[in-house]
């Protein structure tokens, strides 16, 4: 692992020593490769709230910023960096929230309206029928049972295993395996709409 | 934190259910922003999720949090294994309780078919005179006695009630014969006698207190009572079976049993013994 990580730190302070000499395509790269890892952590942390991508985009607008003015010391930890970037921008994005006030008319022309149009709506049902058809066709009841349990009602995985007389190891195996038959199942049915 | 540790402690999954700790959570933040495999479970986890929440059917699955929570958490090996020792609390001693109390009914009704078997010959006796000790009809001879050990108990108990409801039974009077006399003793049943009774007279002794009888055919012994006591008017009463004694020529010997154990001759009653059909 050690050996790994000291090749990851070696390329991550090349990528990073390439963005701070100008190179557009290094930048490029360092946005694909930590791009949905970022948004994946805004989502979570704003409730994948609208304002996620506006984040995520400030987020990598900011580390090339500072990576051009010499302010990431050590390039090996450059996902620290982005990271910490990105969580004080969702800090900041709280704090605006809580103490904005609108005080003109073209703050208010700037709200975007997140309710969905139409086709989203339609798209949205149809995926859900979809879904249900998905979940009413899996075979194990023991599998249904647990993603109910545990990604919807949210109970603690040592209770849904006591309860159901798993291990752990045999709980992971059948959340495994439902996630599995499920992708399956959607992926078929999708296809075959 | 590496993946093994990851995988099994469903980190991606606590994460996003937002159940990890600050301090793990951005431990695992910093390791999954650029690490391709995590990024892709957490992406396909999250989709999960969003998709079937809202849209679970009702009809497969009763959401577990509208359920009586011990219904949903009692497992099913649990209640199975509740269920077993229940029944085995409850059938075993049922199952024993049962059995003895067959068991008891049975040695009731074999009892009361015994004593009413036993009370027959007495009421014989009240009409004649009949033997202190019930003998045993054959039971020397072709086995009888083994066959009527195997044969069921409520066979034998049937014959017994069969003899209690015979009325009329036939009391056959044997005479001892004299040298040179012919037989003079006949007994002559038919199908609807299933019992009868025969009477020896002692001949005037007076001397022994009880008495040997035997019953031979064509030179064969296959009955014998010992320990035979005369009734008051000095005669002994045997009762038999009237399918034991078949048609053909009998001798009953009777001999004296003294005190010391000695045996005496007494008397010899040859008699014949004829079915009559009932057609």
């Amino acid at each position: 692992m050690e050996v790994f990580s000291m090749i990851d730190a070696r390329v991550e302070a090349e990528l990073v020593a390439r963005v701070m000499a100008g190179d557009e395509r290094a930048e490029e790269e360092l946005f694909l490769k930590y791009r949905r890892g970022v948004a994946i952590i805004l989502n979570h942390s704003t409730d994948n709230s609208p304002a996620a991508a506006d984040l995520c985009q400030e987020t990598f607008k900011i580390t090339f910023q500072k990576i051009k003015n010499g302010e990431l010391r050590e390039p090996g930890k450059l996902p620290a960096f982005i990271w910490k970037v990105a969580h004080n921008l969702v800090t900041d994005h709280f704090r605006k929230l809580r103490t904005h006030q609108i005080s003109s008319i073209e703050e208010v022309e700037d709200i975007t309206d997140a309710t969905p149009d139409q086709l989203d709506m339609i798209l949205e049902k149809e995926k859900a029928a979809l879904v249900r058809r998905v979940l009413s066709d899996m075979e194990s009841e023991r599998e249904r049972q647990a993603l109910y349990r545990f990604y919807i009602a949210e109970e603690n995985k040592e209770r849904v295993c006591a309860d159901l007389g798993l291990t752990t190891k045999q709980f992971n195996l059948i959340i495994f395996r439902a996630r599995k038959h499920f992708r399956k199942l959607y992926e078929k049915m999708a296809s075959g709409r | 934190m590496d993946h093994r540790y990851i995988d099994e402690n469903n980190v991606g999954d606590l994460y996003l259910m937002g159940k990890l700790s600050a301090q793990e959570r951005a431990i695992f933040e910093m390791h999954f922003i650029n690490c391709e495999r995590c990024v892709e479970m957490l992406e396909e986890t999250s989709s999960l999720r969003q998709a079937i929440r809202g849209n679970w059917p009702q009809e497969i699955l009763q959401p577990a949090s509208l359920l009586p929570v011990r219904a949903v958490a009692r497992p099913v090996w649990r209640t199975v294994v509740m269920a077993c020792l229940l029944a085995l609390l409850v059938i075993v001693p049922a199952i024993f309780v049962i059995g003895e109390m067959r068991r008891l009914r049975h040695e009731l009704e074999e009892a009361k078919a015994i004593y009413a078997a036993q009370r027959e010959p007495q009421n014989a006796d009240e009409k004649e005179p009949s033997t202190d000790q019930k003998p045993t009809p054959f039971s020397e001879r072709q086995g009888n006695d083994q066959r009527e050990k195997s044969e069921s108990n409520s066979s034998n108990t049937a014959k017994l009630r069969d003899s209690r409801s015979q009325t009329n039974t036939p009391v056959f009077a044997l005479v001892a014969a004299r040298r040179g006399e012919a037989d003079s003793n006949e007994i002559i049943t038919d199908e609807s006698q299933k019992w009868l009774l025969i009477s020896l007279d002692l001949e005037g002794d007076t001397e022994h207190e009880t008495y040997r009888a035997t019953i031979e055919s064509r030179g064969r012994r296959f009955w014998r009572a010992d320990d035979l006591r005369p009734n008051q008017y000095n005669a002994l009463t045997m009762s038999f079976r009237s399918d034991s004694l078949p048609s053909g020529q009998y001798l009953l010997t009777l001999e004296g049993i003294s005190k010391t154990g000695e045996m005496k001759a007494i008397a010899n009653y040859p008699f014949r013994v004829t079915k009559k059909s009932m057609k």
